[in-house]
């Protein structure tokens, strides 16, 4: 009796299993005309989930202010967890132009899977907003008229500093950063407006990516004699930096400048007071004063339980924002890609950084500005990154692409 | 024997025609759950047969992966396409058979799971092999005059060589060869006793998986047109290992249906809710409690057997 009844239960849950697998082919066919269909796909499991949820936070908060219709369409938002693996990233993209057969399609956090599913994007005309991934190849030789960014290319927050910390911090620099590909370009984008402004290369170290132990980096930058140190790391890696460059008591003789991942919201908290006095460069800081920013933080912190937005939320921003102003300007009309493509490169509008405009040559944000900021504890917001001074203008050199192609 | 191999030519068969009757996401999955299920069905002959628990087989899909990618931006051929990443496959799981397979149990597991995590490094962090955006743009190749750029040749290629690679393993297992390994898994001790040279035998065993697992690779860079350092690391090992538990070890077959539910699980159930691995989790637990032959076992009624 014991053996057969677990054997029906096991049927059945099979029997259900596969109807839930089939289940949504079905349903999904019938619906093809009527909402604008938005795909997403972002992690929203493991320790990214955190950028994830910032970023489709801030898309939800834009499209509920709109009552989710644009131009008398509704809005239909599909999310898709890309777990930060490139397959299955690649796979939710597929599923997301394929079977769902959205309209506009958004995301990644992860650079990888952006270069994945690139092809896939360009070869389907399937117009893809990046709302994170930096990497630089995307406005640069693997450009496409299909694919927008409102992020950043890792180089944008990294080569003005290097003027500017030359001119205004020290002229004899030590850099780090971890052991992979983006770090050392962003080092290389520093690098462009560092020496020719008369900057000293004292010396550079690339720690591996994960390292918990900064010691003996530490100690180097110590022994180097360098006056100001320019560092790239994020998540636990920036906590564990920053705590030890503290610690060792380095703070108080060099200067500590970095990207602004540095010193972005999701570490700041358990950097502490550490972080004090940390010099980086970012397109957006909560405390930015103007009006849509006010708005916007006010806004956010009102349906998102008191929660500061950061750089990824306004990311979240001014995807949606593209979306909704893009669909206005071609009255809710999705099957003319070409135009609705003409129409997001038009988009120009006051976002929370400043003035959002597309670059044309290469689909890639104009940053309005790059904040050079200082971390410092103000009475609204606590430990934050407050501006000090700042570059305007700040595109990509998008060398090899051949937009408008 | 022959209803038997009627059968598995049907299955091929539906596979072959699914294009037809089906849209192109179905037809993605079901591509993927063939790559997978190769890859999985190569650890089963280690892990069901040979009763060597891998935890490091995600070098030879990296491996197969990156060594298609970059000769099949050279020329995109059938040497390229296969017979290198095979080589290549090979040679790794030759040398790391080498040091492996002296030691047992959990010093197996760590020592595989270490050379994985070292490709993975290497990988992650060089510019000739892309560091972790990994290696895009890469083309099929052209076999025979034909093109694979075409999504139905593509398939039919895809269906026949997984039948092959399915087909060489089901006689591996078969082979007098695959019952030393059976008897290797069930008493070591005894295999060598009675004369049998052991530690060849497994390592051949390594070779002939680490081979299957690269052509896997392969596959799965031609599938995407991408590769990148995570096919090196350990959650590729892992979830091979779940997909080979949840079907069935043993079974060979079991591993395509464990790599079925997996990505079925993956992709449908995670689209509705982000509580999946929960779910899959779950699922788990209840097959290894209650169904330890896992999708085959249960399906062949022995339910409720503890192992």
């Amino acid at each position: 009796m014991d053996q057969l009844t677990r054997r029906r239960f096991l049927q059945t849950a099979s029997v259900a299993a596969a109807g839930a697998g089939v289940g949504p082919w079905v349903l999904r066919a019938q619906a093809q005309s009527g909402p604008v269909k938005i795909g997403v796909v972002l992690p929203y499991t493991g320790v990214y989930a955190v950028l994830g949820e910032s970023i489709t936070q801030a898309m939800e908060l834009v499209f509920a202010r709109e009552n989710w219709t644009v131009a008398g369409r509704k809005i239909e938002m599909i999310k898709e967890d890309d777990e930060m693996k490139p397959p299955v990233g690649i796979r939710k993209t597929e599923k997301l132009i394929d079977s769902d057969k959205v309209d506009i399609l958004t995301g990644p956090v992860h650079s990888g899977i952006l270069m994945g599913m690139r092809d896939k994007v360009h070869n389907s005309k399937t117009i893809l907003i990046v709302s994170n991934a930096g990497a630089d190849a995307i406005s640069r030789e693997r450009c496409s008229k299909w694919i927008f960014r409102t992020s950043f290319s890792n180089w944008q927050p990294c080569q003005p500093m290097g003027g500017w910390v030359a001119k205004n911090v020290s002229k004899e620099v030590f850099q780090i950063a971890p052991n992979y590909q983006a770090g050392k370009d962003m080092m290389a984008a520093f690098r462009e407006t560092f020496l020719p402004a008369g900057g000293k290369l004292i010396a550079e170290d690339y720690p591996k990516l994960g390292e918990t132990d900064y010691a003996p980096y530490i100690t180097k930058i110590k022994q180097s004699g360098a006056k100001a140190v320019f560092a790239f790391f994020s998540g636990t890696d920036a906590v564990n930096f920053v705590k030890q460059f503290d610690q060792f008591g380095l703070k108080q003789t060099v200067k500590l400048t970095g990207a602004g991942f540095l010193t972005e919201p999701d570490v700041l908290p358990a950097q502490g007071k550490s972080a004090l006095g940390v010099l980086t460069g970012h397109f957006y800081t909560p405390v930015l004063d103007n009006p849509v920013n006010k708005q916007f933080v006010k806004d956010f912190k009102a349906r998102y339980n008191n929660k500061t937005p950061d750089g990824f939320a306004v990311q979240g921003y001014d995807t949606a924002e593209v979306i909704l102003r893009a669909l206005k300007a071609v009255n809710g009309n999705t099957q003319d890609k070409d135009k609705l493509v003409d129409a997001i490169a038009k988009v120009e509008f006051d976002s929370p950084r400043g003035r959002f405009r597309f670059d044309p040559k290469t689909h890639n944000v104009i940053q309005p500005f790059i904040y050079v900021r200082e971390v410092r504890e103000v009475p609204e917001f606590g430990l934050t990154n407050v501006p000090i001074d700042k570059v305007a203008d700040v595109r990509d050199p998008g060398t090899g692409c051949t937009l408008p192609a | 024997m022959i209803v038997r191999l009627l059968g598995v030519s049907a299955l091929v068969a539906a596979a072959a025609v699914f294009p037809a009757v089906a849209g192109a996401y179905p037809v993605k999955l079901l591509q993927e759950i063939l790559i997978w299920g190769v890859f999985a069905m190569s650890l089963d002959l280690l892990l069901g047969y040979a009763g060597m628990v891998s935890f490091g087989h995600s070098a030879f899909f990296g491996i197969g992966g990156y060594v298609a990618a970059l000769a099949l931006k050279q020329s995109p051929h059938l040497l390229s396409a296969l017979v290198l990443p095979a080589l290549a496959a090979a040679l790794a799981a030759l040398v790391i058979g080498f040091f492996s397979i002296r030691v047992s149990g959990v010093y197996f597991i760590m020592l595989t799971l270490a050379f994985s995590q070292m490709f993975y490094a290497y990988a992650f962090q060089v510019a000739w092999l892309g560091a972790e955006d990994g290696i895009i743009g890469v083309p099929r190749p052209r076999l025979l005059g034909l093109d694979l750029a075409s999504a139905t040749v593509f398939h039919l290629y895809l269906v026949a060589l997984i039948g092959l690679a399915a087909l060489v393993l089901w006689r591996v297992v078969r082979s007098p060869f695959g019952h030393v390994l059976r008897g290797i898994q069930e008493n070591e001790g005894r295999m060598e006793a009675v004369g049998y040279p052991v530690n060849r035998y497994k390592l051949l065993a390594f070779v002939i998986a680490g081979i299957v697992a690269g052509v896997a690779g392969s596959l799965y860079t031609q599938f995407v047109g991408s590769i990148t350092p995570d096919a090196f690391f350990w959650t590729t090992s892992g979830e091979a290992l779940l997909m080979v538990i949840i079907g069935g070890t043993g079974t060979l077959w079991g591993a395509v249906l464990g790599a079925a539910a997996f990505i079925l699980l993956q992709s449908l159930v995670s689209s509705y809710t982000e509580r999946w691995m929960l779910i899959l989790g779950l699922t788990f637990v209840l097959f290894v409690l209650f169904a330890p032959g896992g999708i085959v076992g249960a399906l062949s009624g022995r339910v409720g057997r503890r192992a």
